[in-house]
Order: C-alpha cells, then sequence, then structure tokens
C-alpha cells in the first residue's frame, strides 16, 4: 500500500534530518551579557548614520514619535532615522525573529516582562545598556520603581535587578479610574477619592438606572483587576512577586481580595448586562459613547480627541490603607538597542533623547501621559490630561510604580485573563483563581532555576 | 419529470438556505455603507459611499494591494507552471519511485502552516530572504506544490491515452507534447487551478504576517492593522473588508462559470 | 512478424523506463521547492520537538517531555475535545447540508440553480480575516443576529455568542459550516453527474420517490466524495487557526481553544517553540493517520 511507503519514507526522511542536524536549535551562546565596553555619547561626530527603528504606535503616540524623530534629526542632522510601524500583535510576536535577521531593526518597542524583553536579553539579542546608563546619568535620573522594570540579572534569573537591557521614556501607561464628568455631575455625585468613596458612587449609580463600570470581558480584559489589586496590594511585596521572589505569594499581593471585589461587582450588576459578549475596543467605544459611568483602563487608550477630553476624568486612587499612592504603570514599550546594531551609540543617544524633558513636552501636546518630566504643562481645558499628568506626576515622586501583573510569567496574561473569565461565570472561585496564579507563575521559576 | 409540489419545495428549501448564506454578508455590506460609526443600517439614500474612500486612504491599500497584487500573480504563474510540470510528470510520464514519492507530495495538502513556520523562518532566514517579496513569493509556490500537482495531475490522467500514443508515434517530445497538446486540453482545470491558487495568495494572512513587515505587508495584514484600529467604527471596518474581499469576489464573478464548471469537471475522479 | 513486434514491446518497455526518468527530470523543479519549503521546516519541528526552546537562547533536550506535556496538561488536553466539537460543524453538518442541496440542485433541471450554486460557494472564496470580522459583527450582544431572534419574540434565545461558554465553540462551529458547506455541494454536484442516468431512469421505473432515489442511488455513487469531503473537513476542523485567533483568541476561559491556537500562542506568545514544535507533529501525524483511515473505509467494500 503505497500510503505506508510513504509514512515509511518520511520517518526515515526525518530520521535523516535528525542525524544532519545532530546539533540543537539555537545553539546561539548566551554569555553576551557583557555591556559594550567603550561607549561614546558624542552623536554629531559619529558621520552620517542611518538607524532603522520599528515601534507600534499609530494616531497620536504615531505623531509624537514622528515628532521626537525630526526634533532628533535636527539637533543631529547626520542621523536619520526610518521608521516602520507594525500591528501591536504582529511586532510581539516576530520581534525576535526581526531581531536575528541582519536587516532588522537598530531600535525596536519591545514588551517588558520575561515574555519578550527577557527571552531577548537572554538570548543576547538586544544590548546591555549599562555603561550608556552610567554614561548618561539614567541611574540618578530615572525613580527606581521605572529603572527597575527594564532590568534583569545577567544570570536572567531574576527581574527586577542587575542591568539596563532597555529603557523608559518620556512618556507613560498607567492603568487608572476614568470618569464621565457629566454623568457624575447629573447624578450628584462628586468623584471619588477612595475605593468606599467609588463602592458608594457605583451603587448610587446603578439605583439611577446607570451602568456603573463600563466592561467587556470578551478578550479577558485584565485592567479592572490590575486595577484594584494596586489598591490592596503592599507596593513592595506586589513589586517583589513580580520580579520573582519565590517567597512572596499571590495570597500576599492583594490577589484573592482583588478578584473577589471584581466578582461582587458582576454579581451586583454593575457591569453592561451582556459584558461576556463585549470585546476590549467596543467597551472602549461603548465609554467614549457616553454608556457607563466610570472605566478602570490604560491611560491613552481611551482615544479621546480635544472636546472629549473636557468631558472625561481620570483618578489614581490611593492605597485602601492610606498609605500614599500605587499604580500599575510602565512605559508604553520598551526601547532597545539590537544587538546586530553597527551604530548602538547613537541608538543609545535616541533612547536618551526619548526620556528628555522636550520629548515629554511633546506628548503632552498631543494629549499623551508625560513621564520624567515633571515641568510639562497640560492644557487646562483638558480634564482627563490633567488628571492622568498629576497621576503619574505623583507616582514619579512616590515611587509608587508596580509593573504589570502579567510580567511575572511568560504565561501569566493567559492564565488570568482566561481564568478571570471562569470566575466571571461562576465557574471558578477567587481562592481557585489566586492558586491558579501561583501556579503558574511558581512553575516558570522551578524551570527558570 | 418531477412534480410541482417538488419543484415549490425545492426552491424554498434552497432560498432558505441561500438566505442563510447571504444574511452575514448582507448585513456586513449595509454596514460597510452605513454613515453611522456603530453600523446601523441605513435607506439606500443615506448610503456613505465615502466610507471606501476614507478607508482607503486610512488603512494604506494602495500600497497593500499593490504588494499582493504583485505576489498573487507571480505566485499564480509560478504555480501553473509548477502543476504542470509536476502534474504532468505524474499523470502521464511516470517518475522513478513515485509510488513513495507521490504520497509525500500529498502529505503537504495536510500540514498546517503553523507547523512548520517557525523553522521556515530561520531556514529562510539563512538565505536572507525573510521579509522580501521573493522569499514569499517561494514560499507560495513551494506550499502550493502539492495541490497544484495533485490537480493537474489528475486533469491529465482524465485526457485519453490514445491522443499521447499518436503523438508519441509522430516523435514528440515530452516537453513540446505538454505545450502543444497536453496544456491547451487541460485547459479549464488550469483555469481553476489559476483562480483558487490567487484566492489563496491574496487570502493569505498567518504568512504575510510573520514574513513581512513595513512597506511589504499584504492587504490582508493591513486589514488586520486597520481593524485593530478602527473596531470600534464598525462601518469603516466593514468598508476595508469589502475592499480586501473585492480582487477574488471579482473574479468569482465574472469567472463564476468557468470557475465553478471547472471545480465540477476536475471532479476527483480517484 | 512475431519477433519484431516482440522488439517493440522492448522498445516500449525501455522507453517507458526512460520517461519515467524524464519524467523526474519535470517533477525535480515542483519537488525540489517544495522539499525546501514544506518537507525540511517540518524535519526540523520534529527535531525541536524533543527540545526544551524559547526559540533564541540554547535549547537543551527533554525527550518526550513535549509531547508527554501536550497530553497531560488538561487545557491542551482539552483541546482534543473542542476538535471533536467541531468537526460536527465543520465536517458532518456541512456534508449532510452539502449533500441536501447537491440533491435538490442535480435532481430537477429547474431555472435558477445555477444562482443558487453561485451563491452557495461564495463564502469559499472570502479571506478568513473578513470572514472573521462578518461574524465577530452577527455575534455581537447587539449584533443582527440578537436583533433578530428578540424581534421574532425569542428574547430568551438571545445570548453574547462568543463570550458565553456553552455557546461560544458552537457559533464557532457554525461559521465554519457556513464556509464548509458549498465546498461540499460543489464536491457532491460533481460526483452525482458522474452517476449513470440508468440507474436513477430504473430507480423511477421502480417508483422510487426523491427520498429513496437519494439513499439507493445518489449516496452510494458518492462515497468517492464523501472521503474526500470527510478528510478535508476533518483535517480543516483539526487546523482551525485564524477564525478562532480572531474572534475569540481561544476564549471565554479555554473553551474555544483548538489545537493550533495552542501552538501559535506557544510558538509566538510564550517561548516554547519545542512544545509548539509537538503539538504541530500530533497534529500533522493526527491528520495522516485520519486520511489513511477514511481512504481505507471508503475503499473496503
Amino acid at each position: 500500500m503505497s500510503v505506508r511507503k510513504a509514512i515509511a519514507g518520511v520517518a526515515a526522511g526525518l530520521a535523516l534530518s535528525l542525524g544532519l542536524t545532530a546539533c540543537s536549535p539555537g545553539g546561539g551562546s548566551t554569555d553576551k551579557a557583557e555591556a559594550p565596553s567603550t561607549v561614546s555619547t558624542d552623536v554629531a561626530s559619529a558621520g552620517a548614520v542611518t538607524l532603522k527603528f520599528t515601534d507600534f504606535w499609530g494616531a497620536a503616540e504615531g505623531e509624537w514619535i514622528k515628532q521626537v524623530i525630526t526634533d532628533f534629526q535636527k539637533k543631529y542632522p547626520n542621523v536619520t532615522i526610518q521608521r516602520t510601524t507594525e500591528d501591536w500583535g504582529q511586532l510581539n510576536s516576530t520581534l525576535n525573529l526581526q531581531l536575528q535577521d541582519d536587516g532588522g531593526p537598530d531600535i525596536a518597542t519591545a514588551n517588558n516582562g520575561w515574555q519578550s524583553l527577557g527571552t531577548l536579553a537572554k538570548g543576547g539579542l538586544v544590548l546591555n545598556l549599562d555603561a550608556y546608563a552610567k554614561a548618561y546619568g539614567w541611574d540618578k535620573e530615572v525613580p527606581t520603581t521605572i529603572a527597575r522594570q527594564n532590568q534583569f540579572t545577567t544570570d536572567f534569573k531574576t527581574m527586577g535587578s542587575g542591568s539596563w537591557f532597555s529603557t523608559p521614556m518620556a512618556r507613560t501607561s498607567l492603568i487608572g479610574l476614568y470618569y464621565n464628568a457629566d454623568k457624575l455631575k447629573s447624578l450628584g455625585i462628586d468623584p471619588p477619592a477612595s475605593l468606599a468613596d467609588l463602592e458608594t458612587a457605583a451603587a448610587k449609580a446603578k439605583a439611577a438606572g446607570e451602568v456603573p463600570f463600563e466592561y467587556g470581558s470578551l478578550d479577558s480584559s485584565t485592567t479592572v483587576l490590575l486595577g484594584v489589586q494596586a489598591l490592596l496590594a503592599d507596593k513592595k511585596k506586589l513589586n517583589d512577586y513580580i520580579y520573582d521572589d519565590p517567597s512572596v505569594k499571590a495570597a500576599d499581593v492583594g490577589m484573592t481580595e482583588a478578584i473577589t471585589l471584581v466578582k461582587k461587582w458582576a454579581d451586583e450588576g454593575y457591569y453592561p448586562k451582556n459584558y461576556q459578549g463585549i470585546d476590549y475596543q467596543t467597551a472602549v467605544a461603548n465609554y467614549v459613547g457616553g454608556k457607563g459611568v466610570f472605566r478602570w483602563e490604560y491611560t491613552g487608550s481611551l482615544g479621546l480627541n480635544a472636546s472629549q477630553q473636557g468631558h472625561y476624568g481620570y483618578i489614581q486612587l490611593p492605597q485602601q490603607s492610606g498609605s500614599g499612592t500605587v499604580g500599575v504603570g510602565a512605559a508604553p514599550g520598551a526601547m532597545v538597542v539590537s544587538s546586530k546594531s553597527k551604530h548602538p551609540d547613537v541608538a543609545a543617544a535616541f533612547l536618551d533623547y526619548m526620556m528628555s524633558a522636550e520629548t515629554g513636552q511633546a506628548a503632552v501636546d498631543r494629549g499623551l501621559v508625560p513621564a520624567l518630566s515633571p515641568d510639562a504643562k497640560a492644557p487646562a481645558s483638558s480634564l482627563s490630561l490633567t488628571g492622568e499628568s498629576a497621576a503619574a506626576a505623583k507616582l514619579d515622586s512616590d515611587d509608587g510604580y508596580v509593573p504589570y501583573f502579567d510580567w511575572s510569567s511568560p504565561t501569566m496574561l493567559d492564565t488570568i485573563g482566561a481564568n478571570l473569565q471562569l470566575v466571571l461565570a461562576g465557574k471558578m472561585t477567587p481562592d481557585k483563581f489566586t492558586e491558579a496564579v501561583d501556579k503558574d507563575r511558581d512553575a516558570f521559576l522551578a524551570q527558570q532555576s | 419529470m418531477i412534480s410541482k409540489t417538488e419543484r415549490v419545495v425545492n426552491y424554498v428549501v434552497l432560498t432558505f438556505l441561500a438566505l442563510l448564506v447571504l444574511f452575514p454578508i448582507g448585513s456586513f455590506i449595509l454596514s460597510a455603507l452605513s454613515p453611522d460609526r456603530s453600523g446601523k443600517p441605513v435607506g439606500v439614500g443615506d448610503f456613505a459611499w465615502g466610507n471606501f474612500a476614507t478607508a482607503w486612504r486610512d488603512a494604506d491599500f494602495s500600497r497593500a494591494m499593490a504588494v499582493s497584487m504583485i505576489i498573487a500573480v507571480v505566485v499564480v504563474a509560478g504555480q501553473v507552471m509548477l502543476g504542470l510540470l509536476g502534474g504532468y510528470a505524474f499523470g502521464v510520464l511516470g517518475v522513478v519511485g513515485d509510488k513513495v514519492l507521490f504520497p509525500i507530495v500529498l502529505l503537504g495538502m495536510m500540514i498546517s502552516l503553523e507547523a512548520i513556520i517557525v523553522p521556515l523562518y530561520y531556514q529562510f532566514r539563512t538565505f536572507g530572504l525573510t521579509n522580501t517579496i521573493p522569499g514569499i513569493i517561494l514560499i507560495h509556490l513551494g506550499m502550493g506544490v502539492p495541490f497544484g500537482v495533485f490537480w493537474m495531475r489528475a486533469a491529465f490522467r482524465a485526457l485519453p491515452r490514445s491522443a499521447f500514443e499518436s503523438a508519441e508515434m509522430d516523435g514528440a517530445g515530452p516537453l513540446r507534447m505538454l505545450r502543444s497538446m497536453a496544456a491547451p486540453m487541460a485547459k479549464p482545470a488550469i483555469y481553476t487551478l489559476i483562480l483558487l491558487s490567487f484566492m489563496w495568495t491574496w487570502n493569505d494572512y498567518f504568512l504575510s504576517l510573520v514574513f513581512l513587515h513595513g512597506d511589504n505587508q499584504t492587504a490582508t495584514v493591513a486589514l488586520g492593522v486597520f481593524q485593530g484600529k478602527y473596531v470600534t467604527q464598525i462601518n469603516l471596518m466593514a468598508a476595508g473588508g469589502l475592499i480586501v474581499a473585492a480582487p477574488v469576489l471579482a473574479l468569482y464573478i465574472v469567472f463564476q462559470r468557468k470557475f465553478i464548471s471547472g471545480m465540477l469537471a476536475g471532479a476527483i475522479k480517484e | 512478424m512475431a519477433a519484431s513486434s516482440s522488439a517493440t514491446v522492448v522498445r516500449r518497455r525501455s522507453l517507458r523506463r526512460r520517461t519515467r526518468w524524464v519524467g523526474l527530470g519535470f517533477a525535480a523543479l515542483p519537488l525540489g521547492l517544495y522539499a525546501l519549503v514544506v518537507l525540511v521546516p517540518l524535519a526540523q519541528s520534529f527535531q525541536y520537538s524533543f527540545f526544551k526552546w524559547d526559540g533564541v537562547t540554547a535549547s537543551t533536550w527533554v525527550g518526550f517531555d513535549n509531547y508527554v506535556s501536550f497530553v497531560t496538561d488538561p487545557v491542551l488536553r482539552s483541546t482534543f475535545g473542542h476538535v471533536l466539537v467541531l468537526i460536527g460543524f465543520f465536517a458532518l453538518l456541512p456534508i449532510a447540508l452539502g449533500l441536501l442541496s447537491a440533491a435538490l440542485l442535480t435532481r430537477a433541471k429547474q431555472p435558477g440553480m445555477a444562482v443558487y450554486r453561485w451563491i452557495f460557494f461564495l463564502p469559499q472564496v472570502m479571506t478568513t480575516v473578513v470572514i472573521a470580522l462578518v461574524f465577530k459583527r452577527i455575534y455581537a450582544p447587539d449584533g443582527p443576529l440578537n436583533t433578530a431572534l428578540r424581534a421574532v419574540g425569542l428574547d430568551s434565545f438571545a445570548k453574547t455568542w462568543l463570550g458565553d461558554f456553552t455557546w461560544a465553540l458552537p457559533a464557532l462551529g457554525l461559521i465554519g459550516t457556513w464556509v464548509t458547506f458549498g465546498f461540499c455541494m460543489v464536491l457532491f454536484i460533481s460526483g452525482t453527474s458522474a452517476i449513470a442516468p440508468e440507474l436513477y431512469e430504473a430507480a423511477r421505473m421502480d417508483g422510487a420517490g426523491p427520498v429513496r432515489e437519494f439513499f439507493a442511488v445518489t449516496l452510494p455513487g458518492l462515497r468517492g466524495q464523501l472521503a474526500v469531503a470527510l478528510t478535508l473537513t476533518i483535517t480543516a476542523a483539526l487546523r482551525t487557526f485564524d477564525l478562532v485567533w480572531i474572534t475569540t483568541h481561544g476564549g471565554p476561559g479555554t473553551s474555544t481553544l483548538t489545537p493550533a491556537v495552542a501552538l501559535y500562542k506557544a510558538a509566538f506568545q510564550n517561548p516554547q517553540v519545542g512544545l509548539a514544535a509537538a503539538i504541530g507533529v500530533v497534529m500533522a501525524a493526527l491528520c495522516l493517520v485520519i486520511a489513511v483511515v477514511i481512504t481505507r473505509l471508503s475503499e473496503r467494500d
């Protein structure tokens, strides 16, 4: 029978190929972690340089980076930056492949955490930036809770300390609470100043026939969970949990309380009636279109235009314990320099420029949330940007950032996303949820060591 | 022959099925023509034809469609050539070791792209062909070989044996026989192969997503990016979707006779 | 005479042998390209599947661990169950509808049949990205489907379709039915046209109605086409990726996760290239087994 022969042929072929390629895949060395030893911050004398730069920014963010590139090229006319934009999902899933290409980008936006940045750093695909950190003084200028987000130990067992492998920028993306100012006014509620206030306000809104929280869980949006968790968890413990400290457990960082509260809001009917069938983008559109009173959201993701910005406010609620403000936040992209780049000095200079006060002001001018630039001025007419900028400044000064929870393991985003849907559907208890979170992270830590 | 009642029942059932097929497409077209961002259908007079222009501009479709078109046209030409060569070899000439080779070729129709894409990427990187149009054309051609060979082999085998024999008697070499006799006789099957190959190449999403970046992005990937940006504007998103679907739909409408009858004639007669 | 004719036979045979080498020459280009693009990467995938590898750093040999975790991990294992459900929608239902429509279209040469045929095949030519967008909208909570249900008073049937743990998988499956049934129909029409008309005449002489005619003549005559349709649709169900990826990402929970989506996540989202390769190898093997079994069954008398 010919089919059997074919199978035999294929099997023989496979065996042969195994023999031929006896070496294991990806035999790349892991000892590329040393930083370049001689670095220069002198861009002007670097000669004519062209850098390829890949990012995922569109709309206002796209305008912003175009401006930043133009300004940088004006400052250093010998430098040309060729920018490519890609869909976030596409960039995220193919960046490791692109960085191994000889024609790949010199500079790119990676995703923090083990899933992307950690793997790139460990594989020696992106430069260790320590020498530049020293040359440009990043260690002093960047708040510790932000700096840690870009660091890995050179044995690649721990994130959150060690060497710089990426840099933040003069922008940030926070998770916080938006409110529809017109709705609050007509309901006669003041913007909440605490979690307790928020719950009271939500109950009032519900009683008045409004949807308290605009939310859709179809594609497992986790902003509400992470936003709430930051109010409940201890800042240090939460940082430690995400930065690979096995002695801290998810139950120690408010996970059970947070998921319980998120589920309680679902049971009280605080989300839209069909929230399980609403995807993220639709929920955003609904909220901007005037449905719902509050929304937990990443800053900048609502895409509010200038006139809408006057009608939506933003609050970074203080911790429930009352001890300062802690918020989930990070730069909207970790800037990396490819190990294959022929002009790392110029690339690093551009990264440094992206953290400057000018780029922060350029961000505010386009309605984006600035960071690392306390003097950036938001227009008073923009209620949301004023709130967002104030929140970022507060977190900068309190050193109150916690990273996104899903950085704790490569599979964490899947785990919390899928299990959140299970909890909301009543198919999983909050305790089991927390257990599943620990199981995911601990399995990852076990295979790291 | 058949009774009137049966005739009526036939029409009723078929019309019901047709409505089930058309309902999703129709409602999508109506969304694309809606001036409202939620895509609420409106009357004919209020159709917002401008949605197509807006989508075309915002999604950079003129560049992306050009890339897709170049890829599709070259792939179709190459696919037909490879199919003719391989199909003629397996169907008419016979191939040394075909008892093993042909099933291995068929195996290719059952392998999903996801299963091989990572090593494929590394392999093409060593050739320096990632993020290049020639690179993706080669991949499309290689992946299309199994169907092309299978399809043309069946078509050649369906041709009358006697024609080959008399040509052979006249001393025609195999290449001339393929060019001047077998290929013209297998025209319906070639038409179908052209259409299917165009359709598959044009509709590809995953391969382009992984292999092509920046200015090399194809129309389907551009649509993916566009829909990510415009999910909140369902009317524009639907318009973009229709723009990307248009070339294949146009071919399907223009060549509908040839297309389906080619499919029908190419009946898998094995 | 006898001598010369046997010489012809000998010459024919050697000619035959020679053309088989010429044939290999003809087939060399397609075969070479196919080997380069499909077979070599397939072999490498097979090799990767025995390693733990993040796609970037050095890999470690883990033997069959990746295969073991594919079978033992409850989430990954559940993907097989989902495929079984999808087979119902991607294979059985389209084949049933394909048979029905093919029977109706071929039995009578009524006017307008070509139009129906054209409509039924239409979904086949649309790109999956567009189909996914079409149905995401259809299934939206305030989308046309729920609107239609409410309009006819079936409010209680209105659901969050793709966000519902029970309904998401069938809802996805129905998209597959919608796409595939026209393809099955074309296969069956072509098969029916190859059935000798005398068989139908004989059946009608015996006073068979449309139903008996279908079971007595059409169905047995379509055996080959049924085998092809089953093979193609079942393997398509097993390989479903873009549709799920664009509509649900495998959610809610993991209720619509398919092997191909799990593979994609492992290869491109979580750096577990070895596991992804193992999933790919298992999928390819299953497809092959399915094809062999169905071919065998259809050939047995």
